[in-house]
Order: C-alpha cells, then structure tokens, then sequence
C-alpha cells in the first residue's frame, strides 16, 4: 500500500517539470479536438499520435497517448451536446441527454456535468489502476500457454459479442483480424506465410500502419459519404460545474465509475459499452426514469463517468496481460512495444514504477481536461465549425506521413491504403473494427500459446477445461456467446 | 444491411476461408525436423481458414433465408461520385505521389486540389484561395511539425 504511495509519489515528481506538463496539456488539447470532430476517434487520434512521438522518450510518448486517449473520450460530449453527433462513438449515450439539456437552454451546464463526470470517472478508474493492476498482475503469474490462449480467443469473442449490432459479423471480423497477424514469418521455422515472395510483407502486417487505415482512411471515407450538415451552434449557459450536481448524484457517479472501470477490464469491450451500461445502470436505480432521454442530468452524468473510468480500465488488462481493454488501449499496448516497455504479467515484478508512472500520466491528463472544460470551451467549439473539406485532406496527409514514419517504408503507405479501403467495404456492410483490431493485436499471442499448449500437452485437450482458470474463461466466453444468442432469439420472438 | 449483402458477404467470406485453408494445407510440414501437426506453419492459419468458412456459410445461410421472407431489397450504395473523387484524389497522393516528387509539392498539389474539389459552397474566387492556402499552410506545417520538431523522417 504504502510502497505504491511512494511509487506514485516518484512518478508526480518525475513528469512534474514544465516540459511534461507542456506536453500533457499540448496532448489532452489535441485529444479533446480530436474527440469533439465528428468522424474522428479516440482510436485513429492515438494511431496518428504514436506515429508523431516515435522519436520521443518513451514516458513522454506515452505520456501524450494518454492525454490524448483521455482528452478524445473526454472531447467527444462537445458535438454530442451542441449538435446530437456523438464526437466519439463513446460519447453517443450523451447525445440523449445532453442534447436534450442543450435543446433546453442548458448546454453550458451539460458541458459542466460531462466535465464533472469524466474527471471523476477518470479518477475513479486510476484509484482502480493503481490499486487493482498489482492484484491482476499476482494472478497473472499464474497463467500458462492454455490460460493465454483462452485470454486471446475471449477477448476477441467479447469484441465481437458486445461491439456493433451483429455478433456474427463481428466474430468473422475478429478471425479474420486473427488471420491478418499470421502473415508473414511464421515464430517457429521462419517460415514465410501468404507474403507471395513479397519481402515487405514477410516481415509482417505492422500494427501501426493497419490501425490507421481501419481507423483513419476508412473513418474519412466514411464521413465524406455524406455532405456536411450546416453547423448550428445556440448560445449557452455557464459551463462550470456546481457542487451540488455532484454531492446530489453522487451515487451515480460511483456507480458509473466502477462499472465504467470493470467494463474497461474486460479484454476488447471499450468505452461505448461502459458508457451504455453505466446509462442504463442509473436508469434502473433512478427515481425518474421517464426523465431518460428527455435531459436527465442523471443520465448525462452517467454517461460521462462511465466512458470516461472505462479509459484507466482498459490500460489494467494492457499492463497486466498484455491484452487491451478497448480499441485505443490496443493502439496504446502496440506503442508500448515500440517504445520498448513490455506489459504482461512481469510487468510489477520488472518495472513496478511504470503502472505508477502511467496512473500519474492519467492526473496529468485528467487535469487537462479539467482546465479545458472549464476555460475553453466557447474557443475549443469553434473547432465544430471547420469544413469538412479543409480538415479531412490534412487528416489524410496526417495517416499518410504516420504510416511511413514509422519504419520509413512506402509499403506501410500501401498498407495503411489496403486496411482503409478493406475497413470502409467491412463498415458499409456492418461489420465493427473492434475485434479486427483485437483480433490483429491477439493474434501472435493466441498463435504461439495455442501451439506451446498443445505440444505440451502432446495434443491432449483437457488441460483446455481442467485448469481452474482455463476453465473459468471457456465457461465466460461459452456464456457471453449463449447469452448473446439468447437475447437475440428472444428479440426475434418479440418482433 | 440487406440480405442481399449478408448473402453475397456470407459467399466472400466462405471461398476466403477456403482459399487460407487450401494455402494451409500446401504449407511445409517440416516433418523431416520433427514438427509435429500442432508445430506445422499451416496449422493456425488453417483454423483461422476454417472458422471463416463455417462463419461465412452461416451468414449466408441467415441472408438466404431472409431473402426468401423479405425478398432481396437493395443496400445503399457503397460508391458514390463523393467517395469516387476522393479514392481518386487520396490514392493518386498516397499511391502515386509521394515518394515520387518532392512531399512538400505533392502534400500541396493534394491538399488543394481535395479542397477545391468539395469546398465547393463556396464562390469560384474564395474557393480557390482557401485551396491554395490549406495547401501551402498544411504543407509547411507537416514539415515543420514533423521533420523539425518530432525528428521524423519524411517520405
């Protein structure tokens, strides 16, 4: 306890210089634009991010990923309230209430409640990091090869399940994510998998590069699909917080953040099922559900906390596990392999001063965001009003130079332009990039730990489903996907 | 989404699975190292081929069956001349440009031409200027940012 206090303490002072701080204000600031764009996500924003700081140290590097993850979460309520476009996909169960509040009059004080909500949800979520990370490591040390491949295949299976509207889609984008990371050379012969005698791409599809076109060129395309609507923003109130709107919902609050940080845990879920689920968690527990969707401050606040707190969450499964929480918690693990920090079950016994190093990452950010929400906001909407044909060239031109910088290879271009347009196609007919990007993330890890268990095991299955915590996670993801296919029978039935 | 589509994608995906299951098998076993099935380069890559197969007959199954109920409604277009244009306009910069002439020209000749191309709200003269403008600020930015700043190499 106290030796993590200690930790958390060297890591204040450690970033507490004018440089980090001017880096993490700088970061927080371009995540909160990026997360108030519509089209933009938090995901493609870190994508571009680790490409521009591949030259950094690596604590500043991160240091601008987090404040940038947290700053689009964060960023996303903006165009949700002001004009019912969810900036984010995490911040689409705003638009119900904020906007309704903004429609109302009170847009300023919705900004204040997703202010309050996200530092709290925030807050929350690192008191969790902090304080559950050394526990999930513990148990980490306990997984083997069937424990790692069970982890993989759950968290593509969960991406699948719970992101998008069709978990049978999404389970074809997570195998076929799974098939993406075996090409190239295979680790045991070397041997050259579906590269057709091409030597770039023997050496591998780079993360990096296909992240950015699942998430950048493929979002661009996407939101040039349509012209832009004319940008209409009203007057608004004052957007700073009052203390009562905190001390009253308090419990919501709470609530929200623990489900927001245990939603972040669960390997691939992601910011917009922690949002919709703190939401309906405080709809349930709420004395005026008919209030829901009408402006309820409750349900804004909800919202705001839950997506928010699911941020600290999803980096816990990162550390711990090396498997993310989330889709930009994958971009965020990717960088932290490059920059040479291995996450994974070692991580508290190698590097213990990092999990503290990346909580204080999460303060500065979070107080980056409080600093905006607070200050400037009416200067940070003007960002809503810049076209989109200005702002998506220089997005492109941004996926473009990212994709190269990171090896200095014109095929990571041509790669970024593949997964843009592959991605685009998938979207169009409704399948989600979650578990494509869970899936090319897992992929290495479900490979060599499917194949080291069965050596191990000399082909024999059981120790898959003897193994307590093999068989706890088979009977999680043979549960999620029954649960799925229930609920979805019994909809049908009801249709 | 359509059932048309959910057919068609559901077929896709089937002959994929095939084609990564038929390149799986064709993978060297290294038998003569002693590989065992579960060691054999093609043997993930083979579950991964039948997944998609099984999944893909599945979804095509599901389309084919909601056809025969709904009776096959079109999907929205996948391509129209917006997303024509800018294909046209990001792969010929991406594709053919950079790396060809100097970035900084190729990064204004695209980010002018994509504005001209779709601001197109705007009168012909103040159009045209903001074009160049983005262009010629987007360009210097880039370069600035990136190669003077951040030390990344720049195509």
């Amino acid at each position: 306890m106290f030796e993590g206090l200690i930790l958390f303490g060297q890591s204040i002072a450690r970033f507490s210089t004018p440089e980090t701080i001017f880096y993490a204000l700088l970061a927080s600031l371009v995540g909160v634009v990026i997360g108030a764009l519509p089209g933009l996500t938090a995901t493609m924003g870190l994508a571009l991010m680790t490409t521009l700081t591949i030259k950094l140290q690596p604590n500043e590097a991160l240091l601008i990923l987090i404040c940038t993850y947290v700053g689009a979460i964060y960023g996303g309520s903006r165009s949700a309230i002001l004009l019912n476009i969810p900036g984010t996909p995490a911040s689409a169960a705003s638009c119900l209430d904020g906007y309704a509040l903004a429609r109302q009059g009170l847009a300023g004080r919705a900004m204040g409640i997703a202010t309050t909500g996200s530092v709290l949800g925030t807050l929350i979520g690192m008191f969790f990091l902090a304080g559950f990370t050394p526990i999930l490591g513990n148990l980490a040390l306990k997984f083997g090869a069937y424990e790692f491949f069970w982890l993989a295949l759950f968290g593509v299976i969960i991406a699948g399940t719970l992101t998008g509207n069709d978990p049978l889609k999404g389970w074809i984008a997570g195998v076929a994510g799974l098939f993406v990371a075996t090409i190239g050379q295979e680790p045991q012969y070397a041997y050259e998998r579906f590269a057709f005698g091409m030597r770039d791409l023997a050496g591998g599809i780079q993360l990096v590069p296909a992240l950015v076109g699942a998430f950048g060129f493929a979002e661009l395309l996407t939101a040039m699909k349509n012209r832009q609507a004319p940008v209409k923003i009203n007057p608004f109130d004052s957007v700073i917080p009052k203390l009562r709107d905190v001390t009253k919902y308090w419990r919501t609050i709470l609530r929200s953040g623990l489900i927001g940080t245990g939603v972040g845990i669960v390997p691939g879920v992601g910011e917009d099922v922690a949002a919709w689920s703190s939401y309906a968690a405080a709809k349930r527990a709420s004395k005026e559900p008919e209030l829901f969707g009408k402006g309820s401050i409750d349900g804004l606040m909800a919202a705001e906390t839950g997506d928010n707190a699911c941020v600290p969450g999803a980096v816990i499964p990162v550390l711990t596990l090396a498997v993310p929480g989330s889709a930009p918690a994958a971009v965020l693990m990717a960088a932290m392999i490059i920059h040479g920090i291995k996450p994974g079950p070692l991580i508290m016994i190698e590097n213990p001063q990092f999990v503290y190093d990346v909580v204080a990452m999460m303060l500065f950010a979070t107080i980056g965001i409080l600093i905006y929400g607070l200050t400037l906001t009416k200067l940070l909407i003007q960002v809503l009003r810049v076209p989109q044909a200005t702002i998506v060239p220089i997005i492109f031109v941004l996926c473009t130079v990212g994709s190269f910088a990171i090896a200095g290879r014109l095929f990571d271009v041509y790669v970024m332009l593949a997964f843009g347009l592959i991605g685009y196609m998938l979207r169009h007919f409704g399948y989600p990039m979650a578990p494509l990007v869970l899936g090319i993330v897992l992929g290495d890890l479900f490979e060599k730990n499917l194949r080291r268990a069965l050596v191990l095991s000399d082909g024999d299955l059981t120790p898959f489903f003897t193994r307590p915590i093999s068989a706890a996670l088979a009977v999680l993801i043979a549960g999620s996907v029954g649960w799925k296919l229930w609920t979805l029978r019994r909809k049908k039935v009801a249709s | 989404m359509t059932a048309r589509s959910d057919l068609g994608g559901g077929v896709g995906w089937m002959v994929f699975g095939l084609v990564i299951l038929a390149a799986s098998w064709r993978m060297d076993r290294f038998e003569a190292m002693g590989a065992t099935v579960y060691t054999a380069p093609g043997f993930v890559p083979a579950i991964f081929g039948f997944s998609l197969l099984l999944l893909g007959a599945v979804l095509a199954w599901r389309g084919w069956s909601a056809q025969r109920v709904t009776g096959g409604a079109e999907s929205e277009p996948m391509l129209s001349r917006r997303i024509g244009l800018m294909l046209a306009l990001t792969l010929a910069y991406a594709a053919g440009l950079v790396g060809r002439v100097p970035f900084w020209l190729a990064t204004t000749v695209f980010v002018t031409a994509f504005t001209a191309a779709f601001a197109d709200t705007l009168p012909p003269l103040r159009r045209t200027f903001t074009a160049l403008a983005s262009g010629v600020l987007t360009s210097a930015a880039v370069l600035v940012v990136f190669e003077r700043i951040f030390l990344v190499r720049l195509p």
